[in-house]
């Protein structure tokens, strides 16, 4: 290890042995990190981190990512050192000596805070990933970019394909909980009633479609454990489309799939956003970013659905004004 | 060293920890998961401002509130089409005139499968192993759309999309009940939603009187007709993987019909019954939204079982009661597969293959015991090119071997200028054809005594060709989302060559010794000689037979719109109006053609919601004075009024509904033969409860 990574090594491993430790040690970390923060010329040189990244498995959309940030990272001065992956075997060296690991996915996020206690920074997983990930793990240096896009993103789409307003209903699994409330705060804001509708399994989709869809405009569909797997997601679409109501969803897949339009964040997003995290000085602070959703996102639109429906969808880019942020 | 932590380390975290439950933990996946690709370009109804051919969509809440119960009777509300029912057989459907009892000229598909008897290219509406409450829409071709879909599909499509399985759950219980013991008892059950195979089994029996015998004028009867008929379909799909899709169905109906005019000995009362079968299996694969791949075979079998006897004549007015063996057994076997893709941004493209074999058996209507065989072969494709936003252009056809017509190419052009993003219009021109059935080219009726043929029908005696249409269209589509209105122009101009007809004429004199005596040249007589073994009653003279034959030339024109207006909370109407006007060319033998068309057809379908869950609609169908040909005839100026209130119940937007309909309210109106068929007035109270 170059010895100019040393302090942030130092501070790091404090952060860590302190922040997964009781109250006592957590308050003499705390004092050691707040002065080693402030050394001067100690924390100058912790800007170049060995950052380690840990993935589910090879290939597929990690990969995609991995190679993302690797490109992202390229004359960063941050070094980033592949740890394997959970189907193969994650490399225990590389993830103990990393000043910062990236975990993709949640699985392997779950796994690298069992085994190791390194500032991990989870992505390419789900808000409610990881919020389970943080209840269990409550004292870890941790944090995450998560995939879910905020609420009111999803609603300026929404309003963008619908100005004249209108009411959007929200299909959810009755087991994950109740919808989250902010999203009925952005589609009032968007000019639009949100009507939401659970359903406690997937053999109840239909039923439920069939209350809510003649009632609403068009259908928001989010990631759902029960909801989002092959079979209600056909049904899903296909009902709707009985219908004639559009549904706006959250992955390329689905407007591919049927559905007219999605904002959503892409493996390369993802890495476009870690790696401008770790560009900016915080990051050799020691402090890991606040747990957010990805600031970079797609649109998506089928036009197709759009022709058969009779919808008047904005062009590309001026769909990506109102939205705002996104590329498409 | 470097150490390794596999997977297992992770299963007993994930096993000891509890917290990430399987489905949670793979949730983060869902965004980078494949989607089953449902909704292909090819999958979903095309917008009409892009279609190159008029396109009518009877959706499901004109289907409801039109209060029709029989798949025939909703394609009143398609601009310019004619329907009629007449106690012989299927009721018929026709496309601004050249109606006949055997509507040939129009081709009709449930899910993508020809559902056209082989025997006579007709469709057999009653037997249709469908229900109308299974129906998710129709789509209809208002005219010549052989380029897609070849010969037969001549003067229109009618494609019926039933509801996909996955689109449904619980069950549905139906009944209808009215006057003149109708019934229609019904029930769908489904497969529940989320499962690997997504079903529905449904079926129904109904009966009904649908001609009632009434004295004419002149002391004769009129014929009557009573039907009973069950219905049986199952229907499933599974989403193999996310781009593969298998579907399966499978059904039967059978019909029991009393027809016969009471004390007539040349059309007594008696017994009949007709069925069919079909099975189709059917494979998609969704390469994305715009590519998919389709592989479907299908097979279809109908039975016919008319009367057993028939009154043939003598000649001199003399006439004698002969059994005869006109049951008939016919088959189709389809094997088609098509591809759609986009290529580039600007072009589209569709190709496909198809072969189909065809059978047919019917002793005495062929004269043999044999089963006849056609075989047919197609290629077809389509090509669309849209250089800029506001032009369309394409081009399509559909070339095809027929055992019994030899080759043929129908070709189509079609121009969508997009005056707007709302509008827009069409130019569109082509060639299509109507192919001869196995009747018109095997066809040797025969009637038997005492083991010799005594008498002749209907006879294939010369080679026939193809009928041809060549057509031009300008349409107008509007789509005015904002004022909740769609608009729909078009006039047309359409050619017809080499009419296929049947005609009156005299066989030949056989005389003792065998000899065929045919006076040279006299057009009279039949083009061919009368088969072996015909030993008339009368051999002094010569007998009648039936021969069919290509006849002349005319030309039609026209002009329809349609309107449909929809406020949410007043409710919708549909207007529909035609204007036609046939013109007679070279040789056409029948003057009924020139008056097969209706000066104006219209048809008015008014949905009104009103407080307390309560709905009425009002169904108005009106035509000129028109002619039906061959067994039909003229039918006056005539209107009719159905109307239906509607109340649902139960949970909110439940399917549940009770409903009073009245079908023709203002009473008899003259139908297919204004001599012969009065279509009887309805009454009858549904009830329909779902779970």
């Amino acid at each position: 290890m170059s010895p100019s990574l040393w302090p942030s090594r130092i501070c790091s491993s404090l952060a860590a042995w302190g922040w997964s430790a009781g109250a006592f040690r957590r308050a003499i970390a705390l004092c050691l990190f707040v002065v080693c923060l402030l050394a001067p010329g100690l924390a100058a040189p912790a800007l170049a981190m060995q950052v380690a990244l840990a993935l589910p498995q090879a290939g597929g959309v990690h990969q995609t990512f991995a190679e993302a940030l690797q490109r992202a990272l390229a004359g960063s001065g941050h070094t980033l050192l592949a740890a394997g992956n959970l189907a193969d075997g994650l490399d225990q060296a590389v993830l103990e000596r990393a000043d910062l690991i990236i975990a993709a996915g949640s699985q392997t996020a779950a796994t690298v805070l069992d085994h190791y206690r390194r500032p991990t920074l989870a992505v390419m997983l789900s808000r409610g990933q990881w919020e389970t990930l943080r209840a269990r793990h409550p004292h870890a240096a941790l944090s995450a970019i998560y995939l879910d896009q905020p609420a009111e993103r999803q609603m300026r789409l929404v309003g963008a394909v619908l100005p004249r307003g209108g009411r959007i209903g929200l299909l959810y699994s009755s087991g994950s909980g109740e919808p989250d409330p902010e999203l009925a705060r952005a589609a009032t804001a968007a000019g639009l009633k949100l009507v939401s509708e659970g359903v406690a399994q997937a053999g109840e989709v239909i039923a439920g479609l069939e209350r809510l869809l003649p009632n609403v405009d068009a259908l928001l569909v989010l990631p759902d454990p029960i909801l989002s797997a092959s079979n209600p997601a056909r049904s899903i679409l296909l009902t709707s489309y009985r219908f004639r109501r559009p549904i706006f969803a959250f992955s390329r897949a689905y407007v591919e799939a049927g559905a007219l339009a999605a904002v959503f964040s892409t493996p390369e997003d993802v890495a476009l956003d870690v790696a401008d995290w770790l560009r900016k000085p915080a990051p050799g602070t020691g402090r890991l970013p606040p747990a957010r959703p990805g600031s970079s996102c797609e649109l998506a639109v089928n036009r197709q659905v759009a022709r058969s429906l009779n919808i008047g969808v904005p062009p590309d880019a001026q769909l990506r004004a109102l939205v705002q942020g996104c590329a498409s | 060293m470097k150490r390794v932590v596999r997977r297992s380390v992770l299963c007993m975290h994930v096993a000891g920890a509890g917290l990430l439950l399987p489905s949670a933990a793979s949730a983060g996946d869902f965004f980078f998961d494949d989607i089953p690709i449902v909704l292909t370009a090819s999958r979903m109804a095309q917008s009409p401002l892009d279609a190159p051919a008029a396109v009518t969509v009877i959706d499901r809440e004109m289907i409801a509130a039109s209060g029709f119960t029989e798949i025939h009777d909703l394609l009143r509300l398609v601009p310019g089409f004619l329907v009629a029912q007449w106690a012989g057989g299927s009721p018929t459907v026709a496309n601004h005139g050249l109606g006949d009892a055997y509507d040939g000229r129009i081709k009709v598909m449930i899910d993508g499968r020809t559902v056209t008897s082989p025997l006579r290219g007709n469709t057999n509406w009653r037997e249709l192993p469908i229900r109308v409450d299974d129906v998710e829409r129709i789509e209809v071709v208002r005219g010549p759309n052989g380029a897609a879909y070849g010969a037969n599909a001549f003067q229109g499509v009618v494609n019926i999309i039933t509801r996909a399985p996955s689109t449904e759950d619980g069950a549905t219980l139906i009944s209808r009940l009215g006057q003149n013991g109708f019934y229609d008892h019904g029930f769908r059950l489904s497969g529940a939603s989320g499962g690997v195979v997504d079903w529905r089994l449904s079926g129904s029996r109904r009966a009904a009187t649908t001609f009632r015998s009434f004295v004419r004028r002149d002391g004769a009867a009129t014929p009557y007709e009573h039907l009973l008929i069950d219905t049986v379909n199952f229907s499933a799909s599974s989403q193999l993987t996310a781009h593969d899709e298998l579907r399966f169905q499978v059904g039967t109906t059978r019909g029991a019909y009393e027809r016969g005019t009471p004390g007539s000995l040349t059309d007594p009362l008696r017994e009949e019954t007709q069925g069919s079968d079909y099975v189709h299996l059917m494979w998609t694969r969704s390469f994305d939204g715009d590519s998919d791949f389709t592989l479907q075979y299908f097979r279809q079998a109908e039975h016919v079982r008319p009367a057993n006897f028939i009154v043939a004549d003598l000649g001199g007015g003399k006439t004698r009661v002969l059994a005869v063996d006109f049951d008939v057994d016919t088959t189709r076997d389809d094997l088609e597969l098509q591809y759609s893709t986009r290529l580039g941004a600007a072009w589209q493209a569709m190709i496909g293959a198809g072969v189909r074999q065809e059978s047919a058996r019917s002793p005495d209507l062929f004269n043999t015991s044999r089963t006849l065989y056609a075989r047919h072969a197609q290629v077809f494709g389509s090509l669309t090119w849209q250089p800029i936003d506001w032009l369309k252009i394409n081009a399509g056809g559909t070339f095809e071997q027929h055992d019994y017509s030899g080759e043929i190419f129908s070709p189509r052009l079609a121009v969508n200028l997009a005056l707007s993003p709302q509008s827009s219009l069409r130019l569109s021109g082509g060639v299509a054809y109507r192919a001869p059935t196995l009747q018109q080219t095997d066809a040797e009726e025969v009637y038997r005594a005492d083991g010799r043929i005594r008498s002749l029908g209907l006879l294939a005696s010369q080679h026939l060709q193809p009928e041809r249409v060549r057509y031009a269209e300008i349409g107008y589509v509007a789509l005015l989302k904002d004022l909740g209105l769609n608009l729909d122009v078009r006039v047309f101009r359409e050619s017809y060559q080499r009419y296929l007809d049947d005609r009156r004429c005299l066989s030949p004199i056989i005389t003792p010794d065998g000899q065929v005596r045919r006076p040279p040249g006299d057009r009279a007589y039949c083009m061919a000689n009368p088969p072996e073994g015909y030993v008339p009653f009368r051999q002094d003279k010569p007998q009648n037979a039936f021969e069919f034959l290509n006849s002349g030339s005319f030309v039609m024109d026209g002009a329809e719109f349609s309107v449909d207006w929809r406020r949410p909370g007043w409710g919708r109407v549909v207007l529909s109006q035609a204007f036609i006007e046939i013109e007679p060319g070279k040789g056409v033998l029948d003057r009924d053609i020139e008056r097969s068309a209706p000066q104006a057809i219209t048809s008015l379908l008014l949905m009104k919601e009103l407080t307390y869950r309560w709905r009425a609609s009002l169904g108005f169908y009106h035509n000129e004075a028109m002619y039906w040909l061959n067994d039909g005839d003229r039918v006056p100026s005539r209107d009719r009024v159905d109307l239906k209130l509607a109340r649902s119940f139960g949970p909110a937007r439940s399917d549940n509904e009770f409903a009073i309909t009245a079908q023709s309210v203002g009473g008899r109106y003259p139908e297919f033969h204004e001599g012969r068929y009065r279509a009887e007035p309805q009454l009858f109270a549904s009830l329909r409860v779902s779970w």
